[in-house]
Parts: structure tokens; C-alpha cells; sequence
């Protein structure tokens, strides 16, 4: 399925992009991070991260459907 | 007027004026402001950038709990994104309520929760040229009673 990942903060700039589209074969939020940890040498740990679906903030469980967005957030620090 | 992410330089008296009411006794506000150094390091400007699909919700729902555990008439918070300088102000909090104490309250409970749960992250770049993302604003200060521990 082809899933839409967005990048933020630090994990942007590691990515040298905002936002690409990937097709994975798995439907699992901590098996796309893995992946991209091996990218990009994403230095966060998994449950480190929020999760946000489709611009909602969801469970790190789960499960990617085809043509989702999905965005993995670093520890928020606005103020 | 509840929630703003703005590229723009933000003016508290306009603001301010959103939020004039004959039925409020008490307005409280708060603005965060980019100071010139963080832990020792100089500071030349601070980067902000921000979740624009996710950041309204989040910042809805704040509002709402400040609403829900104090007594107030109105709530709103603006934040800033983009590149900013020392002396800007990066985020704006403005409650109003019949009372000041239910407004100090929730302004306080307001820019609390916004540091660690709004999708906005901050880049600081040092005058030495070198750069960090902040990921350290948790703190468990988001106790409004917890009125000793302040940064």
C-alpha cells in the first residue's frame, strides 16, 4: 500500500524532505519508523515519538491503511 | 479569534482588543519572547516550525480544558513560525475571566500545556553559526498549583 509520510523538525532536516510516498508491504506505524530510522538515521526512539495519522494523533498500534498520512512527532516545543 | 499560527510579527493590542468584554472583570495575558541565550549558549534567533493540519485541534482542545477547570469567559492563544530574533514574541496567551484568579489560572494552564503538547518545534541558531533543536520543554510544570517552578 502506499502510505504518505510528513516530516517535522529534526527529523526534516535529517530527511532532507517534508513529506514523501513510500509503498510498504506491512501495516505497522513501528516497523515504517524502523525503516526510515535506517534511512535516515533517525536518532529518536520509537516511543519517543507521537503519532499523528491522517492530522490526528493516534495510537502507536495503529494500523496503516492504504493512503495514509502518517507523521511521526518529535517532542513538541513551542512557547 | 481561539487559535493562530502566524508567519507575521505578533502585536498583543490587537489581540487584546479581541478579547475586550463589559462582562469580564480580569484579562490576563502572557507572551513568550526569544531571549539571547539558552544554557550558557548565545542565542541569535530561534526557528520555529509547526504541524499546520494538526496544531489547531490540539490547541482547541487546551482551550477547552482551561475553560472546563476555570471559571472563564474567553481564551486564546497566537503562535509564531518561521524565523524570529531575540525580542520577538513567539507565542501570546489571553484569557479573560470575571475574576483574575480564574484567569491567572488558566493562562498559566494555557502556556504550559501549548510548550509540550502544541506540534511546534523550535531550532535555536547560536551566534557561534552552530544550531540545536530544543526537545527538552517537558517538565511537569503544567500543575497550576505548582505556582513555585517557573521557566
Amino acid at each position: 500500500m502506499q502510505i504518505q509520510i510528513l516530516y517535522f523538525a529534526q527529523l526534516a532536516d535529517l530527511a532532507g524532505k517534508t513529506e514523501e510516498s513510500r509503498h510498504i508491504q506491512h501495516s505497522s506505524p513501528a516497523t515504517l519508523y524502523a525503516d526510515l530510522q535506517q534511512s535516515y538515521q533517525f536518532p529518536h526512539a520509537f516511543k519517543q515519538l507521537q503519532v499523528a495519522i491522517n492530522h490526528q494523533l493516534s495510537a502507536h498500534e495503529t494500523e496503516l491503511k492504504d493512503g495514509d498520512s502518517i507523521a511521526f512527532l518529535p517532542p513538541m516545543t513551542g512557547g | 479569534m481561539k487559535f493562530r499560527l502566524t508567519d507575521q510579527a505578533i502585536e498583543p493590542s490587537a489581540f487584546r482588543r479581541e478579547m475586550l468584554s463589559l462582562s469580564a472583570g480580569a484579562y490576563c495575558s502572557y507572551e513568550g519572547w526569544v531571549r539571547d541565550h539558552n544554557e550558557g549558549k548565545a542565542v541569535q534567533e530561534l526557528h520555529y516550525s509547526g504541524y499546520p493540519q494538526l496544531a489547531p485541534s490540539i490547541a482547541e482542545r487546551i482551550l477547552q480544558e482551561a475553560q472546563e477547570k476555570f471559571q472563564v469567559e474567553n481564551a486564546a492563544v497566537v503562535h509564531r513560525t518561521g524565523a524570529l530574533v531575540t525580542g520577538d514574541i513567539a507565542v501570546w496567551v489571553g484569557v479573560t475571566a470575571h475574576h483574575r484568579g480564574d484567569s491567572f489560572l488558566a493562562c498559566r494552564y494555557i502556556i504550559d500545556n501549548i510548550k509540550h503538547r502544541l506540534p511546534i518545534w523550535k531550532k535555536e541558531i547560536y551566534s557561534d553559526g552552530s544550531h540545536a533543536w530544543i526537545e527538552s520543554n517537558h517538565c511537569g510544570c503544567s500543575d497550576p498549583k505548582n505556582l513555585e517552578h517557573s521557566h
